[in-house]
């Protein structure tokens, strides 16, 4: 009898590839299947539009190494996302501990708070390209200070953190609400043990408990932070196109105008797009490296 | 902002106390926060919540007006009898534009079929690497996983080309099956199922129910939740997706709403009318705005869901 | 008939859960598993529902292997701890699914399910939906919904468990009505030695996988069969002294435990080792100044009309439970230390191997101190 499967079991794993058979067959056709391919375009001249395909070799991937403009691009990307990254999980953590309260107000609020998670990025570009322009929300909160009013996005000083405090805005309320699912998993009698041992000023509660409790979260909030921001798209293309002067010019423009632009670049496209997706992969293993040793 | 019955609790705390003429407070500010703080923290989630909403707020008040150009002092005021009207004149404005219908009608279409099928693929395999015991269920799942860890760029470029090549650009078919796929739904799908007594579903083999039977009759109604915040989720997504339409929807009958609002932004040449703009924006808000505001619980207990550990 | 299992294993990586077990459950026997937690007790349960599959091992029910045979269609019904009632049925379709799957015409579903409810006194219930039923009530639609199906067998995994103690007691009563009524076998699983020894005709205790013993509840309780079994049933259990042997005469042996002597002749073979235990019942103890036995007294506890009078001999302890009366209550005066006289009743003293638990067949000669 050892190592007979019976018929429960037999109808039980077909049953279960039976599930899985469409998630495959699609993680196959659009998820493994492009990657690989994209990898394969990355090493030829590819024009489907012109049917002109050759291989290149390497070449592409050399032409984005001397690139300029990549570099500038790549240089643009870390430091937004250094900026935009460290700033909004701080500011998520923040507003958890400000909104983990038992009020009836936090409930509300919190609602309004997470509107920006819901709006499409492009609308909510839209709605900050007007509150960054002459005539928007920004000037006229300035104007008392004596400040002048100017159309942001069309400096090349202020364009791009301009777009960074767009997303710090409308990502932080996101991450919030994974620091807030982590202060509640954080047993009650927990906190009630620390405040008979003393612990009771929010500062020490911060520093002894919730910081250390909630090292897995920063980690998950910290690498989905930097993915989404070294991807960072929809805002640039909406917003500035990359402009004023390369000001605002991050990897992903790069990437999509040599593909959707210049047909005969979409080899150079790929290769650009598998050093990104290096770049992103160095950045998390180290980042998760980093994170683990704090782990309590 | 203290709920009355708070203030009352509080103040009958304060008269007992005053009555009796002795230290009570303590309990009080151990057990339970004392007013200025909590009027303190509450302030500053109102400030939050100010700050938050009111881009939002102006987006709906330049919707209600006529003029493209900023009045000073502005009229604040988006629910007077004029900023109707011209809420009313301006939806209409926007909706003969261009093909705003057909773009609404395809961002509803795409949406609500990425939504049934993602949810369905994502539950069955969810639980399937939940509760069916297979091989190679565990180095398949961390395959789906892992999926999370490549970069959508290095998909989309040649997603495009493939498209190309199989002449997909400009279908529904070419907007909608690259979305379906979300190992996160799996993901969520899983942890819940996992919540699920194994011996609901024991009792139900022993009633005689088969695997699938089971999935479709006994864990599935119980999963609601996590159908509702895995459907909210995927649709919000998809309702928002930019640059795959970007890419693949090249031709203006395909366009989804995301396009459309990009559109709106350059339409006019080098005079901006705001007014429209924020009318665009408005109507391509309102159905997750709706959803969210139904299932904002859902909305919420998904992100959870994901974000701890598992 | 009834069920029959036999050289069952179940093995998970290098562990055995379930280590070679054989039992038979007769026609409309009720058959107590009883084992500590983590014994294997439920896996050997979930074998026969088909729920587990076991290692090696063949599972009879109703004269048919049903190895390799899906949950369902093995003729048994099963009733959980957590009652497993699916939460987003109501009590009437949580009894009928398994009618439904079986395609049984709908009056026919019907006439069942009133029929059973009339019974299990829950017809009241069946409109409602399982979280609004107390724990009693889900414990009772558990049954329902086992019973309806008229099986061969009932399988139960602790059913009372999850139940508070005052309606665990009524509900052991309904599980004996409950026996009655269906006529079924029933095997049942418990850590729980009361619900063991009142409910089962007979109890198969399990220690660490294996079976230690099968008997009826009166015999296991007087005659154990094995060191585990004399120390885990029984409130307080069996008090076990470790003692000293040496060999006399042909199967005559002296048993020293302190200062205390016993001749014993025994019937199977012993070889005479420091790893023999001496074991009698709290309430085989007699305290009686011609006594043969003599201890140290160290405390008294007052139960009620009884009292557990605790004692040391060198460095073992031991417990006798006691009716108050002229001669026991002295011992609420007796000073902590002082040297008792005591016996023990005739043949209630059991000698075991310390090492594999094993009891030998042992006849009580003569006892002194």
């Amino acid at each position: 009898m050892a190592g007979v499967r019976d018929a429960g079991s037999r109808l039980e794993s077909r049953t279960a590839y039976l599930l899985i058979a469409p998630l495959f067959i699609l993680l196959g056709s659009f998820v493994f299947f492009p990657a690989a391919f994209s990898f394969y375009v990355s090493l030829f001249h590819y024009d489907p539009f012109n049917h002109s395909i050759y291989y290149v070799g390497f070449n592409n991937y050399l032409s984005v190494f001397d690139s300029p403009l990549f570099r500038l691009a790549v240089i643009n990307a870390l430091i937004y996302t250094t900026v935009v990254v460290s700033t909004q999980t701080f500011l998520a953590f923040g507003l958890a501990l400000l909104f983990n309260r038992r009020f009836l107000i936090s409930k509300v609020t919190r609602a309004f708070v997470f509107l920006p998670a819901i709006t499409s990025s492009v609308a909510l570009s839209i709605i900050f390209i007007w509150f960054f322009s002459k005539q928007g929300l920004l000037n006229y909160i300035l104007a008392p200070l004596g400040i002048a009013s100017q159309n942001w996005l069309f400096s090349t000083t202020y364009a791009f953190p301009s777009i960074m405090m767009l997303n710090i805005f409308s990502t932080s309320p996101y991450f919030m609400i994974m620091y807030l699912a982590g202060l509640q998993s954080i047993p009650s009698p927990i906190m009630e043990a620390a405040a008979i041992d003393g612990v009771i000023s929010p500062w020490s509660k911060f520093r002894y408990f919730y910081f250390p409790m909630l090292t897995f979260t920063t980690l998950f909030v910290v690498i989905l932070g930097i993915i989404g921001s070294i991807q960072l798209f929809d805002q640039v293309f909406v917003m500035t196109d990359g402009g004023p002067a390369y000001a605002t010019y991050v990897p992903m423009i790069y990437i999509f105008n040599r593909a959707y632009l210049y047909p005969g670049l979409i080899g150079v496209s790929a290769a650009a797009s598998f050093l990104l997706f290096v770049i992103i992969m160095v950045i998390t293993i180290a980042q998760r490296n980093f994170l683990k040793e704090m782990k309590w | 902002m203290v709920t009355p019955s708070e203030l009352f609790r509080y103040a009958i705390h304060k008269f007992r106390h005053l009555l009796r003429g002795n230290g009570g407070t303590e309990e009080l500010e151990i057990n339970r926060m004392s007013l200025p703080r909590k009027l303190l923290l509450e302030a500053a989630m109102i400030m939050v919540a100010v700050v938050y909403v009111v881009p939002f707020y102006w987006m709906v008040l330049k919707a209600t007006r006529i003029s493209i150009l900023a009045n000073f002092p502005p009229d604040l005021n988006p629910f007077s009898r004029t900023s109707f009207n011209n809420f009313i004149n301006n939806f209409h404005q926007v909706w003969s534009f261009g093909n705003f219908p057909t773009w609404y009608f395809n961002s509803i279409l795409v949406s609500s079929v990425v939504v049934t099928t993602s949810v369905m693929v994502g539950a069955m395999a969810g639980y399937a690497f939940a509760r069916l015991k297979f091989r190679g269920r565990n180095i398949l799942f961390y395959v789906v996983l892992g999926t999370l860890m490549i970069p959508f760029p290095v998909i989309l470029i040649a997603s495009y080309v493939f498209m190309v090549d199989i002449g997909w650009i400009n279908s529904y078919q070419g907007l909608i099956l690259p979305q379906i796929a979300s190992a996160v739904n799996v993901f969520l799908m899983r942890q819940y199922f996992l919540t699920i007594p194994s011996e609901i579903e024991d009792a139900a083999k022993i009633d005689g129910l088969r695997p699938w039977q089971i999935f479709y009759r006994i864990s599935a109604p119980l999963a609601k939740p996590a159908f509702a915040a895995s459907a909210i989720y995927t649709f919000i997504g998809s309702w928002n997706n930019f640059l795959w339409p970007l890419l693949e929807a090249q031709t203006v009958n395909y366009w989804t709403l995301p396009l459309a609002l990009n559109f709106f932004k350059g339409a006019n040449g080098t005079q901006i009318y705001w007014n429209q703009m924020m009318m665009a924006d408005i109507l391509a808000l309102i159905p997750t705005f709706i959803i969210y505001m139904i299932f904002e619980r859902y909305f919420i207990q998904g992100i959870s869901l994901t974000g701890t550990k598992g | 008939m009834g069920v029959c299992v036999s050289n069952l294993v179940v093995q998970y990586g290098t562990t055995r859960a379930v280590d070679n077990v054989s039992f038979e459950v007769r026609d409309g026997e009720f058959l107590v598993i009883l084992g500590p937690s983590g014994c294997g007790k439920t896996t050997i349960l979930r074998c026969i529902a088909g729920l587990v599959e076991p290692t090696s091992g063949e599972i009879t029910i109703d004269g048919r292997v049903v190895n390799g045979i899906y949950p369902s269609e093995r003729n048994i019904a099963m009733v959980f701890q957590n009652y497993a009632l699916y939460p987003h049925m109501t009590v009437h379709d949580n009894i009928a699914l398994n009618m439904k799957m079986k395609k049984i015409p709908k009056p026919e579903i019907e006439k069942r399910v009133k029929d059973v409810a009339l019974k299990l006194q829950i017809s009241e219930l069946l409109q409602k939906k399982p979280r609004q039923l107390s724990g009693g009530q889900a414990q009772r639609v558990g049954l329902a919904r086992a019973m309806v199906r008229d099986p061969a067998a009932f399988l139960m995994d602790e059913p009372l468990s999850n139940l508070d103690a005052k309606l665990r007691n009524e509900m052991r009563d309904e599980m004996k009505r409950f026996q009655k009524i269906t006529g079924r076998s029933i095997v049942y699983v418990t850590h729980d030695q009361i619900e063991a020894m009142t409910l089962g005709d007979r109890i198969l205790v399990l220690n660490h996988g294996k079976a230690i013993q099968i008997d009826e509840p009166r015999k296991l309780f007087d005659e154990p069969n094995h060191l585990f079994v004399a120390g885990f049933l029984g409130n307080p259990p069996m008090n076990i002294m470790p003692c000293d042997v040496r060999l006399t005469g042909a199967g005559r042996y002296d048993m020293k435990f302190g200062s205390n002597r016993v001749k014993v002749e025994i019937k199977d073979s012993m070889t005479p080792s420091a790893s023999t235990s001496m074991g009698f019942r709290p309430t085989d103890v007699i305290i009686s100044d011609d006594g043969p036995f003599r201890a140290s007294l160290d405390y008294v506890e007052l139960l009620g009309t009884e009292m557990n009078a605790h004692f040391r001999i060198g460095e073992g302890r031991f417990i006798a439970r006691l009716l108050r009366d002229s001669i026991t209550e002295k011992l609420f005066q007796t000073k902590s230390g002082t040297d008792v006289s005591f016996g023990v009743r005739a043949n209630r003293i059991f000698i075991f191997d310390s090492l594999s638990g094993h009891r030998y067949n042992a006849l009580l000669d003569s006892a002194d101190a």
